[in-house]
C-alpha cells in the first residue's frame, strides 16, 4: 500500500501485461485513435495560427498557395510536426498510465511526493517538449516575415513564451497531484463531444491567456532591453515596445491560446477515447480469454453487423466474439488496471438498465444460468476481496489504544472532568533539571562549572531565535511528515470504488428480473447478494467509527460506497421485502431484515 | 485544306465576338452567376452566424432570468401570488413537500404531526422540487433563484424522532453553474444518481451526479437560444421532454449511457405536459389552446434494428365546454397544469380561469386508442373564493400504493385532499358508475 507496487517489465508496466488480450487490443486501439485524432488537431492549430498570421485578403489564392506549401508540401513542417507528435504520443502515455494504475495513499506527504516524482518529471518534460516544438514550429512562421534574430526578436519572445505557458499549464493542473480521466456522466455522440470540447477549451483558453501574455510581456520586452543594450547593442526596446508593436503582443497571445488549448483538448480527448463506452456483452468469458483479435476482424464483423442491422436480426454471438465486445464477468476482473475496472463497473451498471439484462434472461437456459452466475460470481469475488482487505485494516483496537483514546479525549461539557486523569504539560527543554542542586551556582559567578550551563542557554536562545524567525520549516516538516492514520483504510476504500457501480448493476438486474418476470432464475442467489451487502455496509459502518477514533480523514470513496450500498439496499428490501419467505431459511437474518424494512422512508 | 477552313472560321469568329446578342447572353449569364456566388455566399454568412451563435458553443446570451418571466412560464397558476407554490410527493412513500411563497418548504411525514421547515437565506424565489428517489436520507432538491438547493436529512435525525426539532435534521448544499439561475424544473433519474434541472438563464439543461460532485451541460434544441420551462422525464426513464420557454419542445433519449436530442414540436409555447404511466405516451397542451394532444413513438414505422424514433400527434380531448359522465356541464377554457395519478387511472386539470379542478378517467386499452372520461368536478370547500393553483397525486397509506390522494392547493393556502382507492379501470369505473 505505503509503497508504489507496479512491477515493470522492460517499459511496459506489468497491470497491462496481465490483462487478456482482448482488453490490451481494445486499450491499444483506442490509444491510438486518441493519438490520430491529436495530430488531426495539430494541423488545426498550424492552420488557424497561419492563416491569423499570414493570410493576405489582397491575393487570397497565393497566400493559401503559399500557406499550404508552408505546411502541407514543406519537409521542415512534417519533420517538426512528427516530432511534436512524438512528444505527444509520450503525454499521452503518461496521461494513461496515471488512469489505469492502482490508487495509492502514503502515510506520509513526503512518501507522495517522493514516489510520485518521477511520474511528474515525466509529465513536465512531455509538456514542455510539445509546447517548445509547437513554439519553434510557429515561431518560425512569424521570422518568415520579419527576420529578426536577436534577442528581442520575436522568435526568442514565442520561444519563452511557449515554455512559459508549458510550465504554467504544468503546475496549474498536473502540479499538485496527479489525476485520473474522469468517468463520463452520458456518453455522447463523438461529433457532439468534439465540437463542445474544441468550443469551450477555445473560449476558455483565449480568457486565460490574456494576463499571462501582458504580464510576460512587462516581464520579458524590458529585460531585453537591458540585455541588448548593454550587451550586443541592439535596438532599444522595452515597455515601449508593448505599445508601439501590438502585433507581437497578438501574436503572443495568440500562440499561448493555442498551445494552452492543444494542452487541454490533448487531454479531454485522450480522456473521452479511453473512456469511451464499452460493449459489454453476456457470455462466457472462457471463450473471449484467449481470443486474439485483428483488424481484418474487426473489418468483417462490421460488415455482418451491417448484414444483419438491413435484415434486422440481432447479430449473432458467434460474429459479436471477434468484435471488441467483452464478456461482463472479463470486464470486471481486471483488478490491476484500476480505471478500466472503473469504467467496466459503470458501463455495467449502465448496461444492467437496459437492454443487457432483457438479453440476459431471454438466452437459453444453459447460456443464462452460465452467464449469471459467472457475472454474479465475478461481483460477489470483488466484493469478497474488498471485505478481505477491509478487515486486515479495521484490527480491533488493543486496550493501550483505548486507553490512549480517553486520554486525549476531552469532556464534552465543561461540567464533566475527564475519566483518565489529565497528563502534565509538556516541560520545556530549558526548564528541565540542568544537574544537581549542588550545582546550581549563582549566574555572577564565572568558573567552568557554569560556563557548560552557559554556554548551552546561549545556544538556546539562539536557536529559538532562529526557530521563531523561521516558523515556516516546523511548518513545513509537519505538512510534509504529518502521518495521515487512515491512509491503509482510504487505500482500501479507493480500490474498492469499481463495487460502487458494480454493486447497482446487479441489483439493478435483480429488480428488473422482479418486473420482466424473469424472477426464479437469480432466486438462489438474492440471499447471497443481500448478505454481501449488509457485509460491506458492516465494513463501512465500522470505518467510519475508526475515523473518529483515529481522528483521521476517510476519503470521498467512502461516501460513495455508502451511498451506493444503502441505495441497493433500499431497492433490494423494498422490492424483495414482502418475499423474504421464499428464498431466506435463516430466521434471524429475516428478523433483521424485517426490522430494517420498517425503518424505511 | 486546314488554312481553308481557318479561313473560315476567323470570320465568323469575329462576327460571333461583335454579336450584341451574343455579348448580352454572356453578360446575363455572368450576373447570373455572380447573383448565385452572391446568394450562396450570403447563406454561408447566414448560416456561419447560426453556428457561432448555436447554444452548443456556450455564448453567453442576455437570456431575461427574473421573477416576471417565471409567472408567465411556471405551472402554478399565479406562481408570483400564490400561498403554496409547488407540492411534490416523494416517490415511494408518503412524504410530501410544499413550496410556499414566503421561500419556506414545509415537510410533511406521517411520523410526526408538525411539519418541517427547510429554509435558507440562499434560497429565494423556490419555483420547483423534487425528492430523491432510492434515498435512505431524505434528500430533496429545490429549484430557487440562485440554482438548487439540496436537502439531505441527517443520519442522528432518523435515530430518535424526538430530537428532529430541537436541531437542525438537515443540511443543505448548494448546486450552481454559470447563468444557471432560475430553475424551472427538476427530475431524477430512475436510481437517484443523477439530477437533470432546467433554468431560465440557460439555453441547456445540466445533468448533475451530486455523490461525485461532476457536471455537463447538455443542449437539447441546438437551434434554439431559448431557454426550457418543464422537464418531464418519462416513467420508464428513456425519454426526456424539454418544453422551450418561447416555442417548441425535443424528445431526448437520455438513459444511463446514451444521449440523442431530437426536436418535435416547433409550433408554439408547450403550456403544461404529463407522460402516461405506461410511458407510450404523452399529454400536453399548447398555450392559448384548450385542446389536449396526445404524442406517442410509433417503433414499428421504421426500419432496422435501430430505429429511429418517429413520433405521431393525436387529437386527445377539447376542454372548451366539458360534460362529465353525471352529466354535468361546465365552461373550462385553457389549461394551467396536469398531474397524472401514479397508477395512471386518473388524470388532474387545473384551468387558467376557472376556481375549480376537473378529474378524469384516463382509459388506455390498447390497440383501441387512448380516451379521456371527465369524472367530476372539484370545487375549493373553504369560504371565500378561491381557486387551485397547483396539485399533485400521491400515496398516502403506508405500504399500501393502492391508495392514493390528489393534494390540491388554492391561492389563500387552503390544502384540499381527494382520496383515491381504485386500483383497476373495471373498479375505478363502477365507483363512478361508467358502463
Amino acid at each position: 500500500m505505503s509503497e508504489q507496487n507496479v512491477e515493470t517489465t522492460g517499459y511496459v508496466p506489468q497491470y497491462f501485461i496481465t490483462l487478456p488480450r482482448k482488453i490490451k487490443k481494445l486499450i491499444l486501439y483506442r490509444f491510438l485513435f486518441a493519438t490520430l485524432l491529436c495530430s488531426w488537431l495539430d494541423y488545426q492549430m498550424l492552420a488557424i495560427f497561419l492563416c491569423i498570421n499570414l493570410f493576405e485578403v489582397r491575393r487570397p489564392l497565393f497566400s493559401l498557395n503559399e500557406i499550404l506549401g508552408w505546411t502541407l508540401f514543406s519537409v521542415y513542417t512534417s519533420t517538426m510536426m512528427l516530432l511534436i507528435r512524438l512528444c505527444m504520443v509520450g503525454y499521452g502515455l503518461i496521461l494513461c498510465h496515471v488512469h489505469y494504475v492502482n490508487p495509492q495513499c502514503y502515510p506520509y506527504r513526503i512518501w507522495r511526493v517522493v514516489n510520485e516524482f518521477p511520474v511528474h518529471i515525466c509529465l513536465l518534460s512531455s509538456i514542455l517538449s510539445v509546447t517548445i516544438g509547437t513554439s519553434w514550429l510557429y515561431a518560425s512562421f512569424v521570422d518568415l516575415i520579419d527576420v529578426d534574430y536577436l534577442l528581442g526578436g520575436s522568435w526568442y519572445y514565442l520561444i519563452t513564451f511557449g515554455c512559459f505557458n508549458g510550465i504554467s499549464y504544468f503546475l496549474k493542473h498536473h502540479g499538485r497531484s496527479l489525476r485520473r480521466f474522469p468517468l463520463p456522466i452520458v456518453h455522447l455522440d463523438m461529433k457532439g463531444s468534439l465540437i463542445q470540447m474544441w468550443c469551450y477549451q477555445f473560449r476558455s483558453s483565449g480568457k486565460e491567456a490574456l494576463v499571462p501574455t501582458l504580464l510576460f510581456a512587462l516581464i520579458y520586452w524590458p529585460s531585453m532591453a537591458y540585455l541588448e543594450t548593454t550587451t550586443t547593442n541592439g535596438v532599444s526596446t522595452g515597455f515601449t515596445m508593448i505599445i508601439t508593436q501590438p502585433k507581437r503582443l497578438f501574436q503572443g497571445w495568440l500562440l499561448s491560446t493555442l498551445i494552452t488549448a492543444k494542452l487541454h483538448i490533448v487531454r479531454e480527448l485522450y480522456g473521452l477515447i479511453m473512456q469511451r463506452q464499452l460493449s459489454l456483452i453476456n457470455d462466457s468469458r472462457r471463450l473471449h480469454e484467449y481470443l486474439d483479435i485483428n483488424l481484418y476482424n474487426l473489418i468483417s464483423a462490421r460488415f455482418q453487423y451491417f448484414l444483419c442491422m438491413m435484415r434486422m436480426k440481432p447479430m449473432p454471438m458467434g460474429y459479436q466474439r471477434y468484435t471488441l465486445s467483452l464478456p461482463i464477468a472479463m470486464a470486471l476482473d481486471t483488478s490491476e488496471t484500476y480505471g478500466f475496472r472503473l469504467l467496466a463497473a459503470r458501463d455495467f451498471y449502465a448496461a444492467a438498465s437496459g437492454t443487457l439484462c432483457s438479453e440476459l434472461f431471454n438466452q437459453p437456459a444453459f447460456n443464462r444460468t452460465r452467464n449469471w452466475n459467472e457475472l454474479c460470481d465475478a461481483i460477489l469475488e470483488m466484493v469478497d476481496e474488498f471485505l478481505g482487505r477491509m478487515e486486515s485494516c479495521l484490527e480491533i483496537a488493543p486496550c493501550k489504544k483505548i486507553f490512549n483514546l480517553l486520554k486525549n479525549q476531552a469532556p464534552k461539557n465543561p461540567g464533566l472532568r475527564s475519566l483518565v486523569k489529565p497528563p502534565a504539560p509538556p516541560r520545556r527543554l530549558r526548564s528541565t533539571c540542568r544537574g544537581p542542586p549542588k550545582c546550581q551556582t549563582p549566574e555572577d559567578f564565572w568558573c567552568f562549572c557554569n560556563l557548560g550551563k552557559y554556554l548551552y542557554d546561549k545556544i538556546l536562545i539562539y536557536w529559538d531565535c532562529f526557530w521563531l524567525r523561521l516558523p515556516v520549516i516546523p511548518q513545513w516538516y509537519s505538512y510534509f511528515y504529518d502521518l495521515d492514520t487512515l491512509a491503509k483504510l482510504n487505500h482500501e476504500l479507493r480500490c474498492g470504488e469499481p463495487l460502487v457501480w458494480a454493486l447497482q448493476g446487479l441489483v439493478c438486474i435483480c429488480v428488473t428480473s422482479v418486473k420482466e418476470g424473469s424472477f426464479v432464475y437469480i432466486q438462489r442467489d438474492l440471499g447471497r447478494i443481500l448478505v454481501c451487502l449488509l457485509k460491506v455496509e458492516e465494513k463501512l459502518i465500522s470505518a467510519e467509527e475508526m475515523q473518529v477514533r483515529k481522528r483521521g480523514k476517510l476519503c470521498s470513496s467512502h461516501e460513495l460506497l455508502i451511498m451506493a450500498i444503502n441505495r441497493c439496499l433500499y431497492k433490494m428490501l423494498f422490492t424483495f421485502g414482502p418475499h423474504l419467505d421464499f428464498f431466506l431459511d435463516d430466521i434471524h437474518f429475516k428478523a433483521n431484515l424485517n426490522q430494517r424494512i420498517k425503518l424505511l422512508p | 485544306m486546314d488554312e481553308l477552313n481557318r479561313e473560315d472560321l476567323e470570320p465568323r469568329r469575329f462576327n460571333n465576338v461583335n454579336n450584341p446578342d451574343l455579348r448580352r447572353q454572356i453578360w446575363k449569364l455572368l450576373r447570373t452567376l455572380a447573383s448565385n456566388y452572391w446568394e450562396w455566399f450570403l447563406r454561408k454568412v447566414t448560416q456561419l452566424k447560426s453556428l457561432c451563435f448555436r447554444p452548443i458553443c456556450n455564448l453567453k446570451l442576455s437570456l431575461s432570468s427574473n421573477p416576471v418571466s417565471l409567472d408567465r412560464i411556471s405551472q402554478t397558476r399565479g406562481w408570483k401570488t400564490a400561498a403554496i407554490r409547488c407540492i411534490e410527493f416523494h416517490p415511494s412513500s408518503m412524504l410530501m413537500a410544499l413550496l410556499t411563497n414566503q421561500d419556506i418548504v414545509l415537510l410533511y411525514d406521517e411520523r410526526s404531526c408538525a411539519p418541517t421547515n427547510l429554509q435558507s437565506f440562499q434560497q429565494k424565489d423556490i419555483t420547483c422540487a423534487a425528492f430523491r428517489p432510492w434515498s435512505l436520507s431524505r434528500e430533496l432538491a429545490v429549484g430557487c433563484a440562485a440554482g438548487i438547493c439540496l436537502w439531505r436529512e441527517s443520519e442522528r435525525s432518523k435515530m430518535d424522532l424526538k430530537i428532529r426539532h430541537l436541531l437542525g435534521n438537515h443540511h443543505m448544499r448548494i448546486l450552481q453553474d454559470e447563468g444557471h439561475s432560475y430553475v424551472t424544473s427538476l427530475q431524477w433519474n430512475e436510481d437517484g444518481t443523477i439530477l437533470i434541472s432546467a433554468a431560465l438563464g440557460s439555453s441547456h439543461i445540466i445533468l448533475w451526479e451530486t455523490d461525485c460532485q461532476q457536471k455537463i451541460r447538455l443542449v437539447p434544441a441546438p437551434d434554439s437560444l431559448s431557454a426550457f420551462s418543464l422537464l418531464r422525464y418519462s416513467p420508464n426513464f428513456q425519454v426526456l421532454f424539454c418544453s422551450s420557454c418561447q416555442t417548441g419542445a425535443s424528445f431526448c433519449q437520455l438513459n444511463r449511457s446514451k444521449w440523442r436530442s431530437e426536436q418535435i414540436l416547433k409550433r408554439s409555447r408547450i403550456q403544461t405536459a404529463v407522460w402516461t404511466i405506461c410511458s407510450s405516451y404523452l399529454l400536453f397542451v399548447r398555450e392559448g389552446t384548450t385542446r389536449i394532444y396526445s404524442c406517442t413513438n410509433d417503433g414499428e414505422a421504421t426500419v432496422f434494428l435501430c430505429p429511429k424514433p418517429v413520433w405521431t400527434l393525436e387529437l386527445l380531448a377539447d376542454l372548451q365546454d366539458v360534460t362529465t359522465c353525471s352529466g354535468q356541464q361546465r365552461h373550462c377554457g385553457e389549461p394551467q397544469t396536469i398531474a397524472m395519478d401514479p397508477l395512471g387511472l386518473y388524470m388532474a386539470v387545473i384551468f387558467k380561469e376557472q376556481s375549480f379542478v376537473l378529474l378524469c378517467l384516463l382509459v388506455n386499452a390498447r390497440p383501441s386508442r387512448l380516451q379521456l372520461l371527465p369524472l367530476e368536478f372539484i370545487a375549493c370547500d373553504a369560504d371565500g373564493e378561491q381557486f387551485p393553483t397547483c396539485f399533485a397525486f400521491g400515496f398516502s397509506q403506508k405500504g399500501n400504493p393502492q391508495v392514493r390522494c390528489l393534494v390540491i392547493a388554492f391561492n389563500k393556502g387552503h390544502i384540499q385532499r381527494y382520496k383515491i382507492t381504485a386500483n383497476s379501470l373495471q373498479e375505478a369505473k363502477s365507483i363512478h358508475n361508467i358502463k
